[in-house]
């Protein structure tokens, strides 16, 4: 049997073409909530999710750089602490399904819920979009440490020191990347997540009289 | 939407981009500078575990030196002959070092070889060295002939000491405890609970 599917691409084109269907994907997302969505909070929700599943598997060729972190911050910030929680919880479990589940899951959920939490904590205090930004860069070192307690699990506590400093570079990556996607997201998505609902959905049932026979 | 695009998004991702195609680069220079911070190998001179694994301190270790001089340039053991290999109790890898000339124990040669420790409780020499050596799945069987005085130790990891050659009359496998040479054959060496025990060639 020939497999007509295999054959490398080497690591540049595999990220671009990653890149341009995240492109493609948050584009026409993004139109279709413009269009459809009145504001209610669960189809912003789905929607953010969706946006953070797909970034997270789609940007995994490059380590550490994701819009996950920023996405949660930014609904904690101007959501709340119980939406970015749910995205938190929600991206790290599906995502993983794709890129590797395991104790590290819970790990990341709870990191992203914690970075999540905090931007709601100081919601007031982050008014500025340079405040913004040096948040997004320092959620990433608390993310990357946060999950790295994670090997306690398999090895001793002496081996945490080492793991970390191993790591840097890697987290290096994560701000740099944070610090752009929040400057790229930071508009976009904070007008879908303080969008308030405009015209009713209504789901609730109407009452008709039925006629009688 | 991207209507307030502007210096800040153009900068970032030309930022982001060299950082991620720098990054090999970064990585591998990062690793060079932070050896010695990251080495959780204990540096203590004096100490019978000096240049293990920290974990190791206060525990039974074998280590087995191979010689990479010429002199014995026939050597086999193929699968340790980069820097120091560490394996647990289980004979899973710990690390490699493998910048190992600084801290080869109790041998001014350069060696590489692999260390297996975190045992404890074993009293005597030979049922623990056949016991840690066992972890690795025969890539350090040991063989040997029973003689008069106990066992004789002729072959680790398929390198026989009778059968090398060289610039030398002939070559044993030297057994060095806590970073003496031993007086008594493995056969009759009592452990310690913090015994480092060293097989390494010796000529003559």
């Amino acid at each position: 049997m020939v497999a007509y599917h295999v054959f490398d691409l080497n690591p540049v084109a595999s990220v671009l073409l990653n890149l341009s269907l995240l492109g493609v994907i948050c584009w026409s997302l993004l139109k279709i909530e413009k269009n459809y969505s009145n504001g209610h909070k669960f189809i912003i929700l789905g929607l953010l999710a969706l946006l953070g599943i797909v970034g997270r598997i789609l940007m995994s060729p490059i380590p550490n750089v994701q819009p996950v972190t920023v996405i949660v911050l930014l609904a904690g910030i101007r959501m709340g602490a119980k939406e970015s929680i749910f995205l938190a919880s929600i991206i790290a479990l599906f995502s993983n399904l794709i890129l590797g589940n395991g104790v590290w899951t819970i790990y990341q959920a709870a990191a992203w819920s914690i970075i999540g939490c905090s931007g709601a904590l100081f919601s007031n205090k982050l008014d500025t979009s340079m405040k913004l930004i040096l948040f997004a860069g320092a959620s990433g070192v608390l993310f990357n440490w946060f999950v790295s307690l994670s090997i306690l699990h398999s090895v001793g506590f002496d081996m945490l020191m080492p793991y970390l400093i191993v790591g840097i570079p890697y987290d290096l990556l994560h701000v740099v990347g944070n610090i752009t996607f929040m400057i790229w997201l930071s508009n976009p998505l904070t007008e879908i997540m303080s969008r308030k609902i405009e015209n009713n959905l209504n789901f609730e049932v109407s009452e008709y009289e039925p006629k009688p026979f | 939407m991207l209507e307030n695009f502007g210096r800040r998004h153009v900068i970032s991702a030309v930022i982001l981009v060299v950082v991620i195609v720098s990054f090999p680069q970064i990585n591998k220079l990062w690793l060079e500078s932070t050896e010695e911070v990251r080495s959780s190998l204990i540096t203590t001179e004096n100490n019978t575990h000096y240049g293990l694994p920290s974990e190791w301190e206060n525990k039974q270790v074998i280590c087995i030196h191979f010689p990479v001089d010429d002199v014995t340039s026939n050597m086999t053991a193929s699968n340790f002959t980069e820097g120091r290999t560490y394996l647990d109790v289980s004979g899973s890898e710990i690390l490699i070092d493998e910048n190992s000339e600084g801290m080869v124990n109790y041998s001014e040669d350069r060696t590489t070889g692999v260390c297996v420790g975190g045992f404890e409780n074993y009293t005597a020499g030979f049922n623990f060295m056949l016991e840690a050596t066992n972890v690795t799945n025969g890539d350090l069987e040991v063989g040997y002939d029973d003689g008069d005085w106990g066992p004789y130790v002729h072959t680790i990891a398929g390198l026989n000491a009778n059968e090398l050659t060289g610039n030398f009359t002939g070559a044993y496998w030297a057994l060095y405890h806590n970073g003496a040479m031993s007086d008594v054959g493995i056969g009759d060496l009592v452990m310690l609970e913090n015994s480092v025990i060293v097989w390494k060639i010796a000529t003559w």
